[in-house]
C-alpha cells in the first residue's frame, strides 16, 4: 500500500536513473552564474569556459538552456568503448572493470541530453553501448546458472544491470535457501544427497534413488506442491553430477578455496548441489510429476550443459 | 586617488580568489558544502538501505531533522522570489535549480518514509510485541503503528472474529508451531557493494568464507553481512 508493488524489493529503472543523476560530470559553461545554495551542497559560481564538476542533473538543466557543454566522461569515448567491448567479448566469465557503476544510466542521460557534445556521432556511441550491454547481459544470464543459496559474487556489474536481475536472483536464492533449510530440518539422508558425494560420478543412480526416496519419505511433512519442487531439484542433482566436468567435480563443494578465484558471476561459489535448480527456476507443478518427467528433466539438463560447456 | 587604487586591488584579489575556486572545484566547497553533500549522500543511502534491507532500520532522527529544516529554508527562498519583483533571468534560473533540487530531496524523504511504512504495515504486530523494535521508529511512526493495529483489530472483530470460537480469535496465535506474527526475515538475500576493505572473512556457514575487498559486489543473506552494513564497510544496493 505504502509502496507500489513494482517498488517492493527492487527499484524501478527510473529510480536507478534518478540516483545516477547525482554523479558528477564536467561541464564547460557558456555563461556566468552566481553560486546557488542548495540542500545538498552549493553550485559554485560558474564562469564561461572554465571547466567545473557538477551533478548530472545540474548539467542537464544548464544544457537545456544552452548555458553549458557537457564533457563526456573518458569511458564514453568511441575509442574507449571499443576497448571495453573487446575486453568484454574476450572474457565471457567476468565483467570488465572499465565501466563505472552507473554506466548504463549515465550513458543514456548524456546521449539523451547532450548528443552534440560527444566526440563521435551519437549513433556510433549508442551502438557501442548497446553491444557492450548485450555482451554483459549474456554473461549475467550465463552466470545465473550458478545460483546457489549461499552467496553470489558480481564484481563490476552496473547498478542498472544489477537491478535487472535483482528480483530473479533474490527470489531464487531465497527459495533455494528455504529448500535447503527444510532439507536440513527433515534430516532424512541428508548426507547422501549432501555435498560429500558430489565429487563421485559413479553413484548417480543411487543418488537419484536416494533423493527420490528422500522426497517420498518427507512427502508427508510438506504440501504436495512443495514436495514436487524438492523432488525435481534433487533428481536433477544426479544428472548434474554426471555431466559435471572434471575440474568442477574435483573441487569439493563448499570449498572455501574457491572464492579466491571467483571474480565473476559464473564462478559464484561452485556448489553443484545448488546449481541444480537453475536451468529452470523452481516451478510449482502439479504433483503428478512422475518418473518419466524426471527422465526428461535429466535429458534436457544434460543437453543444456553440453551446450554450455561447448561454449 | 589612493582609495580608488585600494578598491581596485581589493577587486583584483577577490577576482583571483574566485578564479582560483572555480578552477579547483574540489577545493571550492567550504566545510559547509562538503558537510551538506555528505548529508545528501547519507539520505540517498538511507533510502536505498530502507528499500533493500529486509529489516526495519533505526529512524535517522538527526539527519531527517537537518534535511527537513533545509527543505523549509528552501521553500522560503522560493516564496521570497515569487513575492519579490525580481524577475531577471538569473533569479529565475536560481529558483529553477532550487525548485528542482527541492523536489529531488523531497522525493528521497518521501521514498524513505514510504519504505518504512511499508515495513511497518507488514510487521506491525511484531513491532508492538518488541520494545526493541519500537525504539527504531520515530514517534509518529509508532503512533501510526498503534492506531493501525487497533483499527485492524476492531475491523476484524466486527467482521468475522467475533463469530469464531473464542479459541480462534487471537491475532498472534503461535499454536501448532506456526507463527501468526510476521517478522522480518533476516536471512533474505541482499545485494551489497563493499565500500572499503574489511578485516577478516565473512563466514557464510557451510565452510564458505568470503573476503570483503573494496568494490566487490555480492549477493548474500542479510544476517551475515548485517554488522558490516552497520559499521559502514559495505553498502546495500
Amino acid at each position: 500500500m505504502a509502496l507500489p508493488p513494482k517498488q517492493v524489493g527492487t527499484f524501478m529503472p527510473s529510480e536507478i536513473s534518478f540516483l545516477a543523476e547525482n554523479t558528477l560530470v564536467t561541464i564547460i559553461p557558456r555563461q556566468a552564474m552566481e553560486p546557488i545554495e542548495l540542500i545538498g551542497g552549493t553550485i559554485p559560481s560558474i564562469r564561461p569556459m572554465r571547466r567545473i564538476e557538477v551533478p548530472i542533473w545540474v548539467a542537464i538543466l544548464l544544457k537545456k538552456q544552452s548555458r553549458c557543454n557537457i564533457v563526456p566522461p573518458d569511458w564514453l569515448s568511441e575509442e574507449n568503448l571499443k576497448i571495453t567491448y573487446d575486453a568484454e567479448a574476450a572474457n565471457m566469465t567476468r565483467f570488465s572493470g572499465n565501466l563505472p557503476w552507473e554506466w548504463v544510466e549515465v550513458g543514456e542521460l548524456i546521449l539523451g541530453s547532450a548528443p552534440d557534445d560527444l566526440s563521435s556521432p551519437p549513433h556510433v556511441i549508442r551502438n557501442l553501448l548497446r553491444d557492450i550491454r548485450e555482451v554483459r547481459q549474456a554473461k549475467a544470464r550465463a552466470g545465473l546458472k550458478n545460483l546457489n543459496e549461499s552467496y553470489l559474487q558480481l564484481d563490476n556489474v552496473g547498478a542498472m544491470e544489477l537491478n535487472e536481475i535483482r528480483s530473479f536472483v533474490t527470489m531464487s536464492m531465497n527459495q533455494l535457501r528455504t529448500m535447503q533449510s527444510t532439507r536440513e530440518g527433515a534430516e532424512v539422508h541428508d548426507a547422501d544427497i549432501g555435498p560429500s558425494d558430489q565429487d563421485e560420478d559413479d553413484g548417480d543412480d543411487d543418488l537419484l534413488q536416494e533423493s527420490y526416496d528422500d522426497s517420498m519419505r518427507t512427502a508427508t511433512t510438506y504440501p504436495d506442491s512443495y514436495d514436487t519442487v524438492r523432488h525435481n531439484s534433487s533428481s536433477r542433482l544426479g544428472s548434474e553430477s554426471a555431466s559435471t566436468d572434471r575440474e568442477r567435480s574435483s573441487i569439493p563443494p563448499h570449498s572455501s578455496s574457491n572464492h579466491h578465484s571467483v571474480a565473476s558471476v559464473s564462478h559464484m561459489s561452485t556448489q553443484n548441489r545448488s546449481r541444480s535448480a537453475l536451468p529452470q527456476p523452481p516451478i510449482y507443478t502439479d504433483d503428478n510429476d512422475d518418473g518419466e518427467d524426471e527422465d526428461n528433466d535429466m535429458e534436457i539438463d544434460e543437453n543444456y550443459l553440453h551446450a554450455v560447456n561447448g561454449n | 586617488m589612493g582609495d580608488e587604487r585600494d578598491l581596485e586591488i581589493d577587486d583584483l584579489i577577490n577576482n583571483l580568489d574566485k578564479e582560483y575556486h572555480s578552477a579547483h572545484p574540489a577545493t571550492n566547497g567550504s566545510y559547509l558544502t562538503i558537510q551538506k553533500s555528505r548529508e545528501l549522500n547519507s539520505l540517498i543511502q538511507l533510502w536505498t538501505h530502507e528499500r533493500t534491507c529486509p529489516d526495519i532500520l533505526p529512524y535517522a532522527h538527526e539527519l531527517l531533522d537537518t534535511i527537513l529544516d533545509r527543505v523549509r529554508g528552501q521553500i522560503e527562498v522560493i516564496e521570497e522570489y515569487t513575492t519579490s519583483a525580481d524577475s531577471s533571468g538569473n533569479a529565475k534560473l536560481k529558483v529553477l535549480f532550487v525548485e528542482t533540487e527541492l523536489e529531488r530531496v523531497k522525493f528521497l524523504v518521501r521514498g524513505y518514509l514510504r519504505a518504512r511504512i511499508h515495513k511497518i504495515d507488514n510487521y506491525y504486530m511484531h513491532i508492538l510485541n518488541n520494545p526493541d523494535v519500537q525504539r527504531k521508529l520515530s514517534q509518529s511512526e509508532l503512533r501510526y503503528t498503534k492506531r493501525r493495529a487497533n483499527q485492524l483489530k476492531r475491523y476484524y472483530n466486527l467482521r468475522f472474529l467475533s463469530s469464531l470460537p473464542q479459541l480462534l480469535q487471537r491475532l498472534d496465535d503461535t499454536a501448532g508451531g506456526l507463527q501468526m506474527v510476521d517478522e522480518p526475515d533476516l536471512d533474505e538475500v541482499v545485494f551489497i557493494r563493499v565500500l572499503r576493505d574489511a578485516p577478516g572473512e565473512v563466514d557464510l556457514g557451510n565452510d564458505d568464507k568470503i573476503e570483503l575487498r573494496k568494490g566487490n559486489i555480492y549477493v548474500l543473506p542479510y544476517r551475515v553481512i548485517r554488522q558490516y552494513v552497520d559499521d559502514g564497510d559495505v553498502q546495500l544496493v
